[in-house]
């Protein structure tokens, strides 16, 4: 009782209460449920003076009867009143029941809210999680088409680079051809410069070498530079000693040699012959 | 790309250089022929009249018989100047000249003349050197001689030897059919002999005092052989050794105070020093071989020799003071008659080749041995005091004659001498002054 008390504090008091109103009902009942015959008396008592003993033990028995009657409806009353009240009891009874039910109910009610709420929550976070996870799938999706679109461009940018590059790398070995050809052309002109040079150095050298008488005695370790201007024609126009050989017949042999030498043999072309304009002999007579 | 691009740079800058810069020729060789010389004959003042000497062809005979010179032919002679103005030097280009000498004489003070000369560098157009030389008409030859001494030094850096003289000796029958043995003093080109010593007994082995004022020489007067030297100018004269035995072979230090000789007056013929001023013999050689013919260096320290010690001719070297003499001459089975070149760097010699004596040259300094002249038996080298020619005698047919090559073995020369036989001749030195 105490426990109950303590779980629903509310509900004992109203009970209790309850109790105690109906328990006084019981008692002042009578009074309560009287009121309305008591005010009807004096109206009877007036008619009542005509007695009969007959009639009064008629009267009596009829009373007697009446009471039993009484006694048999209070008992009957009570018995209802008990009944009632049992009724009253059970249905206080199913009432605490129900509200136990109910309150069982809204508790359950209330578990299965939370778990419905906890469920709806999951189900939520489910779908919040389906969500990203869509929504991430969507992302990813998207990245993936962009970096495949990116790609695409990329390969695209490339091929076309690369096509590009095709094309101007042909273009190179074109224009390499070319400059090449031309190249090996002025080389091959070059070439062929380069071989009359060397070709009419040597025969100039051929021809200072024949003129040049060197000086009597021990010559070795002697060398001169003469520079030696030509004209066209080969002509020798002028002789300078550059380098003395510091030895005054060595120095005059030398440019005897080369004056003697005149004119020189020299190409007849007059760019070629400009490569022999200026010459510079430099006379080391070897061992 | 890169590479032909950097191949047509490098071909620019190849192109560009050469264009800029002097071509550039070695030359490492030349000839070593003679230098050609015209000598043009040297006009001569109407007042002096035909002159004794033609200075020019004497000139011209000297540098020739050098070697060194290619004398121009005075048939080829286009023009012939006596003074510089005269001078077109393209025309002696064209004839192939180096070098022009001409002259001119002309009457000069106290009966004297002056010979005038010019040398040119023909393609300079300069003149190279010219002097004008006062003489007496009887020493044109001299001035001649002294003109080619002037070119040939002037051209050749070496000091001409063409006023020296020559001794020799000649043996010619005469009028009694006896022998008559002479020693002859001539100017270096053959010219103007004169006899120093006349004997009807063998004179050998003419020797030069250093300063050229003496001539030692052996000779068989009377009964041994003796050596003597003789005073040119005065020609007074000294016996400096008659030992019993050999005497021979003299040879003047280059100082003038001593003499080698050949002396066999201890046994076998060894070298001696004897000393002019201490009169006294020194024995340099102690062998049972012949020691003969020594030669001083110009150094003056030692004495080549020949000797058999080896069991053939051949020849040696050692010191003044003596000790051991080596051996020089490894090359044939005969090396004799070593003299000395005035630059003491080589000797010539007698050396016997396939069973011919010629005349070799030996380098001092590699051993090396080469042989100069042609004949089967040439005798007697002597080198010029510049040590541009040697004189030596030869066969020419039975007789013998002087003969000259220069010491590169490229020209050579005889001499037409009269006096019969010569032999033995030798180069004097310069002459003093």
């Amino acid at each position: 009782m105490a426990s109950l008390f303590k779980k629903h504090p509310v509900a004992v008091i109203l009970s209790v209460l309850f109790h105690v109103l109906l328990i006084s009902l019981f008692v002042f009942g009578v009074d309560f449920f009287d009121e309305p015959v008591e005010s009807k008396p004096p109206v009877n008592i007036v008619k009542a003076t005509v007695i009969d003993d007959s009639k009064v033990q008629a009267a009596a028995e009829k009373f007697k009867k009446l009471e039993q009657k009484k006694k048999l409806d209070e008992k009957k009353r009570l018995q209802k009143l008990k009944n009632e009240r049992l009724t009253e009891e059970k249905k206080l009874a199913d009432l605490k029941k129900e509200q136990l039910d109910q309150q069982h109910k809204i508790e359950n009610q209330k578990v299965a809210e939370a778990a419905r709420l906890a469920k709806l929550k999951k189900q939520k976070k489910a779908e919040a999680k389906k969500k990203a996870a869509a929504d991430k799938r969507k992302k990813a999706e998207q990245t993936k088409k962009k970096a495949l679109a990116k790609k695409k461009k990329a390969e695209d940018a490339k091929r076309k680079k690369a096509a590009d590059a095709k094309k101007r790398a042909q273009q190179e070995q074109a224009d390499a051809i070319n400059a090449m050809r031309q190249a090996a052309h002025e080389e091959e002109q070059e070439r062929l410069a380069q071989k009359a040079i060397a070709s009419f150095s040597d025969v100039i050298r051929q021809k200072v070498e024949r003129n040049w008488i060197q000086p009597a005695g021990d010559i070795s370790g002697l060398s001169c530079i003469v520079r030696v201007k030509l004209i066209p024609g080969g002509d020798v126009a002028d002789v300078q000693v550059i380098k003395s050989s510091g030895n005054g017949l060595f120095d005059r042999s030398v440019e005897l040699a080369t004056r003697k030498a005149s004119p020189l043999p020299i190409p007849s072309d007059p760019t070629l012959f400009n490569q022999f304009r200026n010459l510079e002999f430099y006379f080391k007579p070897g061992e | 790309m890169k590479q032909t691009l950097k191949r047509i740079i490098l071909l620019l800058m190849v192109v560009a250089t050469s264009s800029m810069a002097a071509l550039k020729i070695e030359i490492t060789q030349g000839v070593s022929s003679a230098q050609p010389i015209a000598i043009v004959p040297f006009a001569s003042d109407p007042v002096i009249g035909a002159l004794p000497v033609d200075i020019a062809q004497v000139v011209a005979d000297d540098l020739a018989r050098s070697g060194r010179f290619k004398v121009l032919s005075r048939t080829d002679l286009l023009s012939r100047p006596s003074s510089a103005e005269q001078v077109n030097f393209r025309n002696w280009q064209v004839l192939g000249q180096d070098n022009l000498v001409i002259g001119k004489i002309s009457q000069g003070l106290n009966g004297l003349i002056n010979v005038q000369f010019q040398l040119f560098d023909v393609y300079k157009g300069e003149q190279l050197t010219g002097f004008s030389i006062p003489a007496r008409l009887s020493d044109l030859r001299g001035v001649a001689h002294r003109i080619s001494d002037l070119v040939y030094e002037k051209l050749t850096g070496q000091k001409g030897a063409f006023s020296t003289r020559i001794a020799y000796i000649t043996s010619k029958a005469g009028p009694n059919g006896k022998l008559q043995y002479k020693i002859q003093v001539a100017d270096a080109d053959g010219f103007g002999p004169k006899t120093i010593v006349n004997s009807t007994e063998p004179i050998m082995s003419p020797a030069w005092s250093p300063r050229g004022d003496k001539l030692s020489y052996v000779s068989f007067e009377g009964t041994r052989s003796a050596i003597y030297s003789q005073t040119l100018a005065t020609g007074a004269r000294e016996k400096l050794s008659s030992f019993k035995g050999i005497n021979g072979a003299p040879s003047w230090s280059p100082d003038g105070t001593q003499l080698a000789l050949t002396l066999s007056k201890d046994g076998s013929a060894d070298i001696y020093v004897y000393n002019l001023i201490t009169r006294s013999f020194r024995r340099l050689t102690k062998s049972y071989a012949i020691d003969t013919e020594p030669d001083w260096s110009p150094d003056g320290r030692q004495i080549i020799f020949t000797s058999d010690r080896g069991g053939k001719p051949q020849i040696y070297r050692i010191s003044v003071n003596g000790g051991r003499a080596a051996r020089l001459t490894f090359e044939g089975s005969y090396n004799a008659r070593g003299r000395y070149a005035p630059d003491g760097k080589s000797i010539t010699m007698v050396h016997r080749a396939k069973g011919q004596y010629k005349i070799a040259i030996l380098d001092l300094k590699n051993g090396f041995t080469r042989v100069l002249t042609k004949g089967n038996l040439d005798e007697s080298p002597s080198f010029a005091p510049n040590g541009s020619m040697i004189l030596y005698s030869t066969k020419d047919g039975l007789k013998s004659i002087l003969a000259a090559v220069s010491s590169d073995g490229q020209v050579h020369q005889k001499f037409r001498l009269k006096g019969g036989e010569v032999r033995e001749p030798a180069w004097s030195p310069y002459k003093v002054k």
